[in-house]
């Protein structure tokens, strides 16, 4: 019973710091560098807050506000930079650090991406994916830009 | 079969509705003038190949073509401004059998080092420490943790570390060394310094 408490009450701790990003959780796969205005994750359902030093995780969306920025380096150095009023969802992303195998499949639904491409690309070309509304992207590296322009 | 088509999805839909988005694509050259490559497919099952500088793409109007430098500069400002530094990178040498950096390594601490972590507002950075095959595996298993540390330290004390900084340590000992045992080798008396 004692052991049991202590295991939720570690539960707890973990889920918290994940939420707030304050520490490296073991599945995190990146991390914020930049942030400038309101940018936010939906995060397990969730809409929070993003600033410097959060980190990100599978099958989370990232949105910016009018003037706002934000740019994130993931685990296998791949980096993604977002201009204003843009929604990225990070729907797939594995990285082995010995092997360097991995998959990165990130949908793009508005706005700017500035992305470079990092190990995973390098062991696989095309392992990276961005989708948008009318494309899907096989990078093969490294430094792109995309827009995807909203209904108007 | 799935995944693929999970993703075209969206594409599809999209060929039949009026007023889609419209998308662009431009691969630009990177820090180091390389260019790599996109492939642009759509739901038409068409591709096309982006792999020349500003090489651009409207996948909505299938048309390829070169974008204006300045003009990408321009409309990407916001996410190009935002993106982050670079990962680094560096090694640091040390004396015979001490966690104290050679003097060349000192300087590169000072000119190199702390001024790549002190301009990150968040980084993990990760330490490992590395010596020669003099002396016993355990001796040289925990100087090379003290190396490591001896560096973390040192940026702890000197560096303008902000509050996104996260520093780790190991010490990998003698073991990566292909020398012969109690071979000395200055160029294995070192650590890395990944800041990513």
């Amino acid at each position: 019973m004692r052991i049991r408490s202590l295991g939720i009450l570690g539960c707890a701790v973990a889920l918290t710091l994940a939420s707030a990003g304050a520490a490296p959780a073991d599945d995190a796969i990146g991390q914020v560098k930049t942030a400038k205005g309101t940018v936010q994750v939906v995060h397990q359902g969730q809409t929070l807050p993003l600033k410097v030093g959060d980190h990100v995780f599978q099958s989370d969306t990232i949105m910016t506000d009018k003037a706002a920025s934000v740019g994130i380096t993931f685990t296998d150095n791949s980096m993604m930079s977002l201009g204003s009023n843009s929604k990225l969802a990070l729907s797939q992303y594995r990285f082995d650090a010995t092997t360097h195998v991995g998959v990165f499949d990130s949908v793009l639904s508005q706005g700017t991406l500035a992305a470079k491409s990092g190990q995973i690309v390098k062991q696989r070309p095309e392992a990276m994916h961005i989708s948008t509304p009318t494309a899907l992207l096989g990078v093969r590296g490294t430094e792109f830009v995309v827009r995807v322009e909203g209904k108007s | 079969m799935s995944r693929a088509l999970r993703f075209f999805a969206p594409a599809l839909a999209c060929a039949f509705l009026a007023g889609c988005a419209r998308d662009v694509v431009v691969v630009m050259p990177d820090s180091d003038g390389h260019i790599g490559g996109v492939v642009v497919q759509t739901g038409g099952g068409k591709s096309v190949v982006l792999d020349k500088a500003y090489a651009s793409d409207t996948p909505g109007d299938s048309k390829a073509g070169v974008a204006n430098a300045e003009d990408v500069k321009k409309d990407f400002s916001e996410a190009l401004a935002a993106r982050p530094k670079e990962p680094g990178h560096h090694k640091l040498y040390f004396l015979n059998g001490s966690d104290t950096m050679t003097e060349e390594s000192k300087a590169e601490f000072e000119t190199k080092v702390k001024t790549d972590v002190d301009d990150r507002l968040a980084a993990e950075i990760v330490i490992i420490g590395y010596t020669d095959r003099v002396g016993s595996l355990e001796d040289n298993d925990r100087l090379s943790r003290e190396r490591a540390e001896s560096i973390k330290k040192l940026l702890q004390e000197k560096g303008n570390l902000r509050p996104g900084i996260q520093i780790t340590t190991d010490g990998r000992g003698e073991r990566d060394d292909p020398d012969a045992d109690g071979t000395p080798n200055p160029n294995e008396r070192y650590v890395d310094i990944i800041v990513q």
